[in-house]
């Protein structure tokens, strides 16, 4: 795609060197790149917002104050009031916590689902086929409609919306990890340790899992994003977080009722999750190139 | 030819007996008691009991699995719990908007997505280039519900070019239909048209780097005929595969924009049957839109040997 950036492959593309490295490393590879980079500020800022939501605002999200109901934007209320008086921008900064949060637990759910199922699934091949029709089973749905099922069984909690999103996005990281590991299972370097003597534990440690390093981290990157809208999406329908919980998608939720009289609402959740999806975006690209040439041209949606 | 078809329909046979399974499995995720959940607070013990029964949950496991399984698989999906009718009626009447939305949503995410990808191709890191792939980026991160809320205030609300919510049937005229839908399939398909034109430009420099265009080039033909003549009618092969990519999400997103426009469809149904506790038709939904997304990705995949005649499958 970019020739540019080809030079930075390690020599053979395709074939993962034992040990996964060569060349500069990765931060610096990185920093070279003006998308990825902005995106994990974008990303590291708004984490920041979040945690230090108390510092940043005055109003707690969750107080009440009816005599400023449906406030438009002022000195005090930057980004003004919700239908209960509640302060936007709080509301905003509080919402993000639980974006990210559910998230990056997410991420870190599929991530480890994700591997153990992939890498029992090609190396034992008794329960290859098995394990992988369950994950097309489970791809077959539609993201968001299979979370929306999930969600009715499970009921409307922020730790359910966790349990369901993870469901949903783990069986995509266990047929890439699959997928990896299948191939490097029949590399010569794999087959050479085998010869050696070394056991099932030791090539897994020591030249598998190093190798579905580069691959997880694109894939949860980019899970990371989905989560963010998936979960955003749920709020908004009423059968993601409780409504008493702010998340981006339950203040747009609000914000709908009131799209005539108080538009001011809708605008700032709905940039939130703009840029929490365009900074992961731009870093899941960016993390792609550079660390595995072979995803290029793959795409960060589905 | 014959011979992949068939195995490609046989292949869908364990999927979708997993989404069957997954899809029955849902009413028994709910944690505790499942009837007295689904009866709500302000049931009685005998309203629980009658419903424990109508729904075959006194029964063993394996025997309601089989018995829904065999029944589903006749088309009979159980009845709603509130509407008065049959899953399989209740989300009939809901499809038509459902499958127009994702119709013009498709056609929308294509029209607008394709040229851009193109363009972006042939004039390849230009600013163009970059300028098309940020804006793609940007594209695939707004949320179609977002999207949808902005549209109705701006054209709806402050414009008044648009109604900013409902639904009138195609039998209604094929204006009226449009004028309600014209919104919503844009706020479904921007997004996507992200992703048609990050897809169609990878396809189309791939194509580029093909020896074949290398020869229209060096035997001097002009490069908008390269482009046009050589280039792009094998760009069009691949392109197809993003139709079935892209449904799903299309799909999906069709049911927060029919909660943004108040289009009485398929997914709306879907979600005033979570409000409501309505199980048997979440699952009914569910299965159908599982159903539907499934037979679309049959259908492209078919498509692709049909249309690419170099393609050959054992």
């Amino acid at each position: 795609m970019k020739p540019a950036r080809e030079r930075d492959i390690p020599a053979k593309p395709g074939v993962p060197s034992p040990r996964g490295r060569g060349g500069p490393s990765l931060s610096r590879r990185l920093a070279g790149q003006a998308g990825p980079v902005a995106g994990l500020l974008v990303i590291i800022l708004m984490v920041l917002c979040a945690l230090f939501a108390p510092i940043l605002t005055p109003y707690d999200p969750l107080k009440l104050s009816i005599l400023e109901r449906l406030s438009p934007p002022s000195r005090l209320h930057p980004l003004g009031t919700d239908d209960f008086g509640r302060d936007v921008f709080s509301l905003v900064l509080y919402g993000g916590r639980a974006s990210l949060l559910v998230g990056g637990l997410v991420m870190v759910f599929t991530s480890i689902v994700g591997v153990v199922f992939g890498v029992i699934s090609g190396f034992y091949k008794t329960l290859d086929n098995p394990l992988m029709r369950i994950m097309d089973g489970l791809m077959a749905f539609p993201a968001i409609v299979l979370a929306i099922a999930l969600m009715a069984a499970l009921g409307p909690r922020l730790s359910n919306v966790i349990i369901a999103l993870s469901i949903v996005y783990a069986p995509r990281t266990a047929r890439l990890i699959r997928s990896t590991v299948v191939v490097i299972r029949e590399l010569q370097y794999v087959e050479a340790a085998q010869a050696l003597g070394a056991m099932g534990g030791r090539i897994l440690w020591g030249h598998v899992l190093p190798n579905t390093l580069a691959p997880l981290i694109v894939q949860g990157t980019f899970i990371f994003a989905y989560a963010v809208l998936a979960e955003a999406a749920l709020s908004f329908l009423g059968v993601g977080a409780p409504p008493y919980i702010p998340t981006w998608g339950n203040i747009l939720s609000t914000g709908r009722l009131y799209i005539q009289d108080a538009p001011w609402i809708i605008w700032f959740p709905g940039l939130a999750i703009i840029l929490a999806g365009l900074g992961l975006n731009l870093l899941g690209d960016g993390l792609r190139d550079l660390l595995d040439p072979r995803l290029r041209g793959t795409s960060g949606t589905s | 030819m014959g011979a992949y078809f068939l195995k490609r329909v046989l292949s869908l046979i364990p999927v979708l007996l997993i989404v069957m399974t997954v899809d029955f499995l849902v009413i028994h995720l709910i944690p505790g008691d499942p009837a007295a959940v689904m009866a709500g607070p302000n049931a009685t013990l005998s309203d629980i009991a009658r419903l424990r029964s109508l729904l075959n949950l006194d029964l063993p496991i394996h025997v309601q699995f089989l018995r829904w399984m065999g029944r589903a698989l006749r088309g009979d999906l159980g009845d709603s719990l509130f509407l008065g009718r049959t899953v399989t009626r209740a989300m009939w009447e809901r499809a038509e908007p459902t499958l127009l939305l994702t119709t013009y949503g498709l056609l929308v995410a294509v029209a607008i997505g394709m040229p851009l990808g193109l363009a972006a191709a042939v004039r390849r890191n230009t600013i163009l280039d970059r300028g098309f792939m940020l804006l793609a980026v940007l594209g695939v991160s707004i949320p179609t519900f977002w999207l949808g809320l902005i549209f109705i205030y701006a054209f709806a609300v402050n414009l008044r070019w648009l109604p900013a919510a409902g639904y009138a049937s195609l039998s209604d005229g094929f204006g009226a239909n449009l004028r309600y839908l014209i919104l919503p399939a844009l706020a479904l398909g921007l997004n996507q048209s992200a992703l048609v034109a990050r897809m169609t430009r990878s396809f189309m420099l791939e194509v580029l780097s093909e020896d074949y265009i290398r020869t229209a080039r060096s035997k001097g033909l002009a490069e908008s005929l390269v482009i046009l003549r050589h280039a792009l009618r094998n760009v069009l092969v691949p392109t197809v595969t993003v139709v079935g990519l892209i449904f799903a999400v299309l799909i999906g997103g069709a049911v927060a924009t029919e909660i943004v426009f108040n289009i009485p469809g398929a997914g709306r149904l879907l979600i005033d049957s979570v409000l409501r506790r309505d199980y048997p038709v979440i699952q009914g939904a569910v299965l159908y839109i599982a159903l539907a997304f499934v037979i679309i990705n049959l259908v492209v995949d078919m498509l692709y040997v049909v249309i690419d005649p170099r393609i050959k499958y054992a």
